[in-house]
């Protein structure tokens, strides 16, 4: 019965804590532009 | 009017000595000679160990201006041949070569892309120092460009700690059978102050090259782009180099090449990932180029013996590319006038 008792408890706590991560997490989009860009020469004579 | 003072004479020497000797008419050594002519060096002295090659090579590029004649190894060295700096795009090892070269006060520009081979090289320094001339080491795609875009790219950090590059295909047959003993041999790494060897052929990575070429698996190979690397930028903490493989590369290459290497390779690429502080935060810089292999080692090479040969690089004792007493972002812009294009990768 204890077992079961703290089965609940832990499922409880996880589900809030999914809620509010769906809730009030913030998500980044990955880059949706950029990639490989042809530079131009370096002009310095260094 | 012929020189009255000892002065004269010796400018007059100094002036007339203004030949670059190319040492192998194979694939790279014919990309040496083109860039050489594009650059307005028209002199250019063409040996081989297959005359007939040679022979060939030099009557195929003697247009115009351009005089590529042929010479043997002995006339290469002879004070009457006038050779100021001698290209070497033959099969590795350089060592030897270059020892006798440096002993004849000729600069050398080595292409060598063999371990062993590049540590011997790096160990003329003295000698080089001795006779007044220049050694550049590595001045080839990998390593040679990847030391120019480690530069390129370590001159927009406020520091570096990390590169790591990665190369895609190969040039003459010469380095496809280079590429072979590589993944057979022992990795060479730095880690946090210490080289560090791995397998080759282990350590998968899927690296982007510029386009055309996309993603390939890359893996360890006994390549000496971190010993050159690291020589060029002593305050890097770690330095990886990869090559790419196919599954039968990998699994053939403790073996005999099982079948003869093509001609040339198809196009290459060469990626190079720099890691450091920009604006006080972690920041990452990948660069690259995709080309032929052969025609960034020849371009590379060429504007470097070119740079030699006109005192840009005035430099003596043995150095490699991206050294920060080189005018790495002069002989960059010169690559790129070649033909190479230079990609950043940007938006990550």
């Amino acid at each position: 019965m204890g077992f079961i008792k703290r089965l609940l408890v832990v499922l409880g706590i996880a589900s809030i804590a999914g809620a509010i991560l769906r809730v009030k997490g913030k998500t980044t989009d990955s880059p949706q532009q950029g990639g490989w860009r042809q530079v131009t020469p370096p002009t310095d004579q260094s | 009017m012929a020189p009255s003072h000892p002065a004269d004479r010796s400018e007059l020497t100094l002036i007339s000595r203004k030949k670059i000797g190319v040492v192998g008419a194979g694939v790279t050594g014919s990309r040496v000679i083109d860039q050489l002519c594009s650059v307005g060096q028209n002199h250019v002295l063409l040996h081989d160990t297959k005359t007939l090659v040679a022979q060939r090579l030099a009557n195929v590029r003697r247009r115009g201006t351009a005089s590529v004649q042929t010479a043997s190894w002995h006339e290469l060295l002879s004070e009457s041949a006038a050779v100021s700096v001698v290209v070497l795009s033959c099969a590795a090892p350089h060592a030897q070569l270059a020892r006798q070269l440096l002993s004849a006060k000729i600069s050398v520009v080595s292409l060598s892309d063999d371990v062993t081979d590049v540590l011997e090289l790096l160990g003329l320094h003295e000698m080089a120092l001795a006779n007044g001339v220049t050694l550049i080491v590595g001045a080839a795609s990998s390593p040679g460009m990847s030391g120019l875009l480690l530069r390129y790219l370590a001159d927009s950090f406020e520091s570096i700690d990390e590169v790591h590059v990665a190369s895609h295909g190969t040039g003459g047959p010469d380095c496809a059978r280079q590429h072979h003993r590589a993944l057979s041999g022992q990795s060479i790494g730095w880690h946090d102050d210490d080289w560090i060897r791995r397998p080759a052929g282990s350590g998968r990575e899927l690296c982007w090259f510029p386009p055309p070429i996309g993603a390939y698996d890359c893996y360890r190979a006994e390549v000496p782009d971190p010993l050159l690397l690291k020589r060029a930028a002593p305050e890097l903490q770690r330095v990886t180099a990869r090559v790419s493989a196919t599954r039968r590369d990998r699994f053939t290459a403790r073996l005999p090449m099982l079948a003869a290497p093509n001609q040339e390779g198809g196009l290459g690429g060469l990626r190079i990932e720099v890691r450091g502080r920009r604006n006080g935060e972690r920041h990452t810089a990948v660069a690259g180029v995709a080309e032929r292999v052969a025609q960034v080692a020849g371009v590379v090479a060429a504007t470097t013996a070119a740079a030699l040969l006109s005192g840009e690089i005035g430099i003596q004792g043995a150095h490699v590319l991206g050294e920060v007493a080189l005018p790495n972002a002069m002989l960059l812009t010169g690559v790129l006038n070649g033909g190479v294009r230079l990609h950043e990768f940007v938006g990550a």
